[in-house]
């Protein structure tokens, strides 16, 4: 899969995040911006990746101001905005990369 | 060296602040000690006024030095305007190396950043460091050591001369041109004065600054003229919509309520639940909910309050009103409903610090306390309690009462939502220890109740009335696998502050966190 252009999803209220993605160069870099950085940062950082692979996404970047966001809404935003990156609106997979595959 | 709680206090940190480590709530107990000798100027002849008009003039006659202790109250809360006066007067005449000791800081005094970096102020002692001094100093921006300290421990610490303090600032509501000061009957009332009781007493010298003057005598005066030296007339001493607010909502939020009702569920089950039981609980949402669910088992089992102490709002003024309480005994004021009960009603009386808090003296009321309810940031297996520092490691809340309640009352109840935000309240072990496991006997959150195994009457007398028990490790499981363990923070070695118990000794030391950025984290 690959980012189309650049796209967000979320909010940037309590519990939530606001994920943008648009093209890399040549790769993947996150950005975050977290409230809970020190405690949960990497496991976000390494939750994005995670999701990325899983979508055979190798070039993007990804931008995440985190208000204190659990996993799950992490997940669901970031797979948001790659679908709106690629104009997909229907029939998206919800869940599917929440689980170990 | 390990304390009592198990955290590890340097040696450089006890050399150089002559503390010695936490061994226990009572270790000090019998412990003889000097209250301290104040130095003071007779005023045998007086003019009959001691009004003065300019700030810096006071702060010469007051013998104003580099290095010196002054002192500032916090009952005008977020619209203080007194600490920020002084300290601009201060910074003008180009004072260095001053100490300030208040009994609590916050977002009013955010100013006095930029005085932490030019060496104005090398030294803070405080009960909390909220807004941008709680970052500044977590960010290692203060020369000195800063100790947060409980409000009793701060009695402690100027009655024993650890803390001696030169210039004491106290803006009052009301005063007359001799120094009788009332905490009521201005433009910008607070109600009691109950911290600056101490500073009266023992400051070296005492400066009142008020926006309001009446004629002598002001009385029944909550600081007496016979302490005071110069009384100063400003244009404002605060922003009273910041001191205290109109009474706040009822709580509607589901959450907060069914703690609120299991708490009470709880306390109705003790043994300590009987005619004239003695109560304090915070102004927090299911704190202040927890009065309202107490009261209809109170109506329901004909069972009064003997008194009600601590911080006041409306929930327990209207318990007043109602006769379901026999006093309060007020040591500040959080809405303008609770300063007028405070002036109309006789049994409401204001009650100092000392008389509150102080683990040294002969009588504190906390410790006639049966129950305590208490918020707090973080709590752990050992049902330590931190109520200072965030989670991500930053200074941004304050001891007040919290250590000197829950050492005093035979019951000290914790309530807090299991998870707040994505942060599990719940955890291994809490970011900074402020209250000891041992005072703390039961955690009430919305997954269920623990009671700490030192209390078995108490688990008890709540399997009797069927309350969701869990134990202490069954809440952090639960809140963990909602919120994923949190990673442990680094610290760097430098020592940005002390947690202070009440008895003096060093609860906990706080470090400047190792800084930490995912900002622009790149991998392939």
């Amino acid at each position: 899969m690959e980012i189309q252009k650049t796209a967000s999803a979320g909010t940037t209220e309590k519990c939530d995040c606001l994920v943008t993605v648009s093209k890399g160069s040549g790769g993947r870099t996150v950005q975050l911006k977290s409230k809970v950085l020190y405690e949960y940062g990497d496991r976000m950082v390494a939750l994005v990746h995670q999701c990325l692979t899983k979508m055979g996404i190798q070039d993007a970047l990804v931008e995440v101001k985190d208000m204190g966001a659990f996993d799950h809404i992490l997940v669901a935003r970031l797979q948001a905005a790659v679908y709106r990156s690629q104009d997909k609106t229907e029939n998206i997979p919800w869940g599917e990369l929440l689980y170990e595959s | 060296m390990i304390n009592a709680v198990g955290r590890d206090i340097p040696d450089a940190v006890l050399a150089e602040t002559g503390k010695t480590v936490f061994q226990g709530s009572r270790h000090f107990d019998d412990y003889t000690y000097e209250k301290a000798a104040v130095k003071a100027r007779a005023r045998i002849g007086g003019e009959g006024s001691k009004l003065e008009k300019d700030l810096q003039e006071v702060l010469r006659k007051c013998n104003a030095h580099d290095g010196m202790t002054i002192s500032f109250h916090h009952h005008f809360r977020e619209g203080d305007l007194v600490a920020m006066q002084v300290m601009q007067a201060i910074h003008e005449m180009g004072f260095k190396n001053i100490t300030i000791c208040a009994s609590s800081l916050s977002k009013a005094q955010d100013e006095l950043v930029p005085m932490l970096e030019d060496g104005t102020v090398t030294h803070i002692e405080s009960s909390g460091v909220r807004g941008k001094i709680g970052e500044a100093i977590s960010e290692g921006k203060l020369q000195g050591i800063a100790i947060l300290r409980s409000h009793g421990g701060r009695v402690r610490a100027i009655e024993t001369g650890e803390t001696k303090i030169d210039i004491a600032f106290i803006g009052a509501p009301s005063c007359d041109e001799y120094g009788n000061c009332r905490a009521v009957g201005g433009n910008s009332n607070c109600g009691v004065l109950s911290y600056s009781a101490i500073d009266a007493e023992y400051a070296e010298y005492v400066v009142v600054l008020t926006d309001c003057l009446v004629p002598f005598p002001n009385f029944p005066a909550d600081i007496s003229m016979t302490d005071v030296d110069y009384v100063l007339k400003v244009d404002a001493i605060g922003d009273p919509e910041k001191i205290a607010t109109g009474a706040a909502r009822p709580v509607t939020d589901r959450r907060k309520l069914m703690m609120a009702e299991s708490c009470a569920e709880f306390i109705a089950a003790t043994p300590y639940f009987k005619e004239g039981f003695t109560f304090q609980t915070g102004i927090g949402g299911a704190a202040s909910a927890t009065a309202l669910c107490l009261s209809e088992k109170m109506r329901e089992k004909n069972i009064r309050m003997g008194f009600g102490a601590g911080g006041m709002s409306k929930p327990m003024c209207d318990l007043l009103d109602e006769g379901l309480v026999s006093c309060l005994l007020d040591t500040q004021d959080f809405d303008l409903p609770s300063i007028e009960n405070l002036i109309s009603h006789p049994k409401h009386f204001s009650i100092s610090t000392k008389e509150y808090a102080d683990p040294f003296c002969k009588g504190a009321v906390v410790n006639k306390l049966d129950f305590v309810i208490l918020g707090t940031l973080e709590a752990d297996v050992h049902f330590h309690c931190n109520v200072v520092m965030s989670s991500e490691g930053e200074l941004m809340g304050a001891q007040g009462g919290h250590p000197d309640t829950a050492a005093g009352a035979k019951c000290t109840i914790v309530i807090t939502p299991l998870v707040q935000g994505r942060i599990p309240t719940i955890r291994n072990e809490v970011t900074t220890v402020t209250t000891p496991g041992e005072t703390v006997d039961v955690i009430v959150t919305d997954y269920g109740i623990a009671i700490n195994p030192q209390r078995p009457e108490l688990l008890e007398a709540a399997k009797a009335v069927k309350l969701p028990i869990k134990s202490i490790e069954e809440l952090r499981d639960i809140a963990y696998k909602i919120c994923g363990e949190p990673a442990t923070l680094e610290f760097e070695d430098k020592v940005v502050a002390i947690i202070e118990a009440r008895d003096g000794s060093i609860m906990d030391v706080v470090r400047k966190r190792k800084d930490k950025n995912l900002i622009a984290l790149s991998t392939k």
